[in-house]
């Protein structure tokens, strides 16, 4: 019992440098110029392996009781279903609309903390051109 | 005098002690709620014309330690349950004290990152990206807050049931952890989603 706690504790420890290790790789690689659609591909990588980490050895999901992780099937399908949902969304939309194109989308870097332009940014995504 | 039953021992047809079972039915409805935030990210994000650079309006730097803060008071929580399955009282005081700590700084820190932007003039109603960002951080903040008031609990007047009850107690600090380790998970994406991205 007390020899496998120890080993235990030991397994914390080498799981806690593997997620610090994670961490600095996540900041590099956001360092990188890969391109948006990469730098999401691999920042959600280190992220899912970081989230195995902690929930395989830190919750112990690695060895539990089969109640367990039917309640997380479950609640996967839904968690993907309601993503889902949202992209459904995208390609329902009402009949006439139109998606802007702007030529600014990206090119206002190095403004600091504070954003400008934001006012035809804002809430306009879409513009509707049917009927009015 | 149980009233409530199963409170350390297993219940046959889960296997489990019931609050085990409880918090694992109640992380799987948290799930479901940063899910939600998540997806309305997503479709916001998707749907802009423009999206600000994370690392660009926010501090990364300040992200990247509240990062660290978080995974270290994550395995200071298990010491501090170990040392409990050690019988190491003095031990579990310590790492659960430093939990508390990293979980303070971690607030400190939050609310520096805050009060930079309110000084700034910006607040949620700036654009729909601070929207966001300010809803799942202040979710995820309130969630610290929730975790701290029952860690100072378990570490000061509630840890009188390790005389009357260690088992129980022990279990209860194992509960509190899997919520404590939840809430560094969902940091582990909010991180490079906002910061990063």
């Amino acid at each position: 019992m007390a020899h496998d706690i120890n080993k235990e504790i030991k397994r914390f420890y080498l799981v806690f440098v593997a997620l610090m290790a994670l961490t600095f790789l996540t900041l590099k690689a956001s360092d990188l110029n890969i391109g948006v659609a990469a730098a999401v591909v691999v920042a959600l990588i280190i992220a899912t392996a970081k989230a195995s980490l902690v929930a395989s050895f830190f919750m112990h999901l690695i060895a539990e009781k089969k109640i367990i992780y039917v309640i997380l099937i479950f609640t996967g399908i839904f968690f993907v279903g309601m993503l889902l949902l949202t992209v459904a969304a995208k390609y329902d939309l009402p009949e006439g609309t139109v998606y802007f194109k702007q030529e600014f989308r990206n090119s206002n870097h190095g403004t600091g903390n504070h954003l400008e332009e934001t006012e035809a940014n804002h809430d306009k995504i879409v513009e509707d051109h049917h009927g009015s | 005098m149980d009233t409530i039953p199963y409170t350390f021992e297993e219940r046959e047809d889960t296997g489990l002690y019931n609050a085990k079972f409880g918090i694992w039915l109640f992380l799987a409805s948290e799930v479901m709620l940063f899910g939600a935030l998540f997806s309305a990210y997503i479709l916001m994000r998707v749907g802009a014309v423009y999206w600000p650079v994370g690392s660009e309006t926010l501090n990364v730097p300040l992200g990247a330690i509240n990062t660290v803060v978080l995974i270290t008071s994550s395995v200071t929580m298990l010491l501090s349950w170990a040392a409990l399955k050690q019988n190491n009282f003095g031990k579990f005081r310590l790492m659960l004290g430093l939990t508390i700590l990293c979980a303070l700084a971690f607030m400190c820190i939050k609310s520096v990152e805050y009060s930079a932007k309110f000084s700034h003039g910006i607040f949620p109603k700036e654009n729909t990206y601070y929207a966001i960002y300010f809803t799942l951080t202040g979710l995820h903040a309130l969630h610290i807050v929730g975790g701290i008031i029952v860690l100072v609990y378990l570490w000061g007047p509630g840890a009188k049931m390790w005389k009357t009850n260690p088992i129980q107690f022990t279990n209860r600090l194992e509960v509190v952890g899997l919520y404590w380790h939840f809430v560094d998970l969902v940091w582990i994406f909010l991180f490079p989603v906002l910061y990063l991205l």
